[in-house]
């Protein structure tokens, strides 16, 4: 794809991402058609409706946007990092690492001693995870072979969870606030969480756009890469890090949302190839939109009611995650 | 012209020795074969060399200095490596893999120069796959795709090429291609080539020096006509074999004799 034809793309995912946003800002418990929004906007005076747009809904949305792209940068990164499409900030325990990080913070009290405690914890968590399944996963060195890589990640996020489970049990009158969090919540958001998430996002994310051309030359095996001048195992350190503070990040922020990070990075090298310089952008802009998406469908099937947004995610990501183990079974039988 | 130089080089994996006193010099404008069986340690050589690996005893020299006290960068603007067998994990374009070879000119986070576009236009050129340049690594077909990793080495722009087993999965035509190729590169941009094989003929008739390997020993060494006799083939491939000189050139031809 020519230069043109990929800012063409990212413009119109752009436009996409700005209809949707305007859309979902009119969907809610209490209906409001853009002239009255627009109306609001202009308007001076408190009034119950503007404050449902600027305090609830807007934040949410912005919330998705930066959520589902964080995941979905992530996931690029992780994929590129284990050369393997199954990766993902979910599958590996980056997001079950960061959230028992975030639990302990919580259960800690240690929102108390400043904002930063509760993601610096889920970072910590997230590394601490992410650590543990490479060191299983490719215990031989080089490229993890997509199984040992799964059952690595299932194993740890295994343990890890029954470890948050096990937290929560043991402090019981703090349950419901967890799982609530736990299972993906966009709600509760308000524009302090979001004034620390996102450039905490935005840092992780640049960061990883800056590691993009190292990922491509990793994707053609170490040896090469390193012949290329590469420091193979401090890149991949720094790949590491960025990816777990965009992961911390996004989990700290939302709870732990399934299968963006797998499904978004998928349809960008669908739509642009292989740069990782290109997958990125398109990735993170598919991924903010992703979620959006799916937070307004567990928003508005079930009213008044709201289900969790990662059950939506995971509704449609699930099935997408088996579609792509199938297919690379088949590969490999074929080979 | 950098001079890269092998001395004394001992490798092994674990307690397994693989090389053993290998000593080897990488002149400019000289094709170099390593020959020898599986497992005499012409890959180990060549990641020695390339400091993929690091010896146990002996030392790499690139201009007399030790490979392992320069910086990175200085290593691979002078060395590159072409490893046998390469898989990309993503769809990569051609043009894409090629301008990684600027990596060691252009560093990992500038973007690519015009002198990098004119870098990739002219490695395609010469290896034949200006056409090829947007077409996904995936889609090629074997001899195509060794063509490209050869334009990334050349991208590179370094003046000693080392190329694991290069000829690998060709089919006739395309081998002597690929070693026409070579043997031009070396003879007109004075770089020097080392290269690993198993067909000691081409060898012959390509290659300016040859290392025969055994074991992780060197037999012997030198012009292939002196290294390639019906003795040290015997003692390195456990085989009889027959020399005869080519009827048109006069390049020793090994012929192998049935049991």
């Amino acid at each position: 794809m020519k230069g043109r034809g990929f800012a063409v793309l990212v413009a119109a995912l752009a436009a996409a991402l700005l209809l949707a946003a305007t859309g979902s800002l009119m969907v809610g418990s209490a209906a409001i058609p853009i002239r009255r929004m627009l109306e609001l906007l202009t308007a001076t005076g408190p009034s119950l409706e503007r404050t449902i747009l600027l305090e609830l809904r807007l934040p949410r949305i912005v919330l998705a946007l930066l959520v589902g792209a964080a995941l979905a940068g992530a996931g690029t990164a992780y994929q590129g990092l284990f050369l393997n499409p199954l990766a993902d900030p979910f599958v590996i325990g980056a997001s079950s690492g960061a959230a028992l990080g975030a639990t302990m913070a919580i259960l800690l009290r240690a929102s108390a001693w400043g904002p930063a405690a509760l993601p610096l914890a889920a970072f910590c968590g997230s590394l601490a995870a992410v650590g543990l399944v490479y060191l299983l996963g490719s215990a031989a060195g080089g490229r993890s072979s997509p199984l040992t890589l799964l059952l690595a990640g299932a194993a740890v996020s295994t343990i890890v969870g029954s470890l948050v489970s096990l937290l929560m049990i043991l402090h019981d009158q703090s349950l419901s606030v967890l799982f609530n969090w736990l299972l993906g919540g966009l709600a509760t958001t308000t524009w302090r969480e979001i004034a620390w998430g996102g450039p905490m996002i935005a840092a992780g994310v640049l960061s990883i756009w800056l590691l993009a051309r190292p990922l491509d030359a990793l994707g053609l095996g170490d040896e090469t890469a390193q012949s290329l001048g590469l420091p193979v195992a401090r890149f991949r350190l720094a790949i590491v890090l960025a990816a777990s503070l965009t992961t911390a990040a996004a989990v700290a922020l939302a709870g732990i949302i399934g299968f963006v990070g797998l499904v978004a990075p998928h349809a960008a090298r669908l739509l642009v190839g292989g740069r990782n310089a290109r997958v990125l952008p398109v990735s993170c802009l598919l991924g903010g939109l992703l979620l959006l998406l799916a937070d307004d469908a567990a928003r508005s099937l079930a009213r008044p009611q709201e289900i969790p947004v990662s059950i939506v995610t995971s509704l449609v990501g699930g099935p997408f995650f088996l579609f792509l183990l199938r297919r690379g079974s088949r590969a490999r039988e074929a080979r | 012209m950098p001079l890269l130089a092998a001395r004394g080089v001992a490798c092994s994996y674990g307690t397994r020795t693989v090389l053993q006193g290998f000593d080897l010099i990488a002149e400019p404008g000289t094709l170099t074969a390593l020959l020898g069986p599986n497992g005499a340690g012409k890959s180990t050589a060549l990641r020695a060399l390339s400091r993929l690996m690091r010896p146990d005893h002996g030392t790499v020299t690139l201009d007399g200095r030790d490979v392992w006290r320069l910086p990175r960068r200085e290593l691979v603007r002078n060395v590159s490596f072409t490893p046998q067998l390469e898989t990309a994990a993503w769809p990569m374009t051609v043009e894409q893999v090629v301008l990684l070879g600027r990596a060691p000119h252009r560093g990992w986070l500038r973007p690519y120069s015009r002198e990098d576009r004119e870098a990739l236009r002219a490695a395609l050129r010469q290896v034949e796959l200006e056409d090829l340049g947007e077409r996904d690594l995936d889609t090629l077909s074997g001899g195509e795709r060794r063509r490209a990793m050869l334009a990334r080495a050349l991208a590179q722009n370094a003046g000693i090429l080392l190329l694991d087993e290069p000829g690998a999965h060709l089919d006739l035509r395309h081998q002597i291609e690929l070693f026409d190729l070579l043997r031009r590169l070396t003879r007109d941009c004075e770089v020097a080539v080392v290269l690993s094989l198993h067909d000691l003929n081409l060898a012959s008739l390509f290659a300016d020096r040859a290392v025969l390997l055994s074991g992780g020993q060197t037999l012997a060494q030198g012009p292939p006509g002196e290294v390639l006799t019906a003795e040290l083939i015997r003692q390195a491939f456990g085989i009889a074999v027959e020399t005869v000189p080519h009827p048109r050139n006069g390049a020793t031809m090994v012929l192998p004799l049935p049991g």
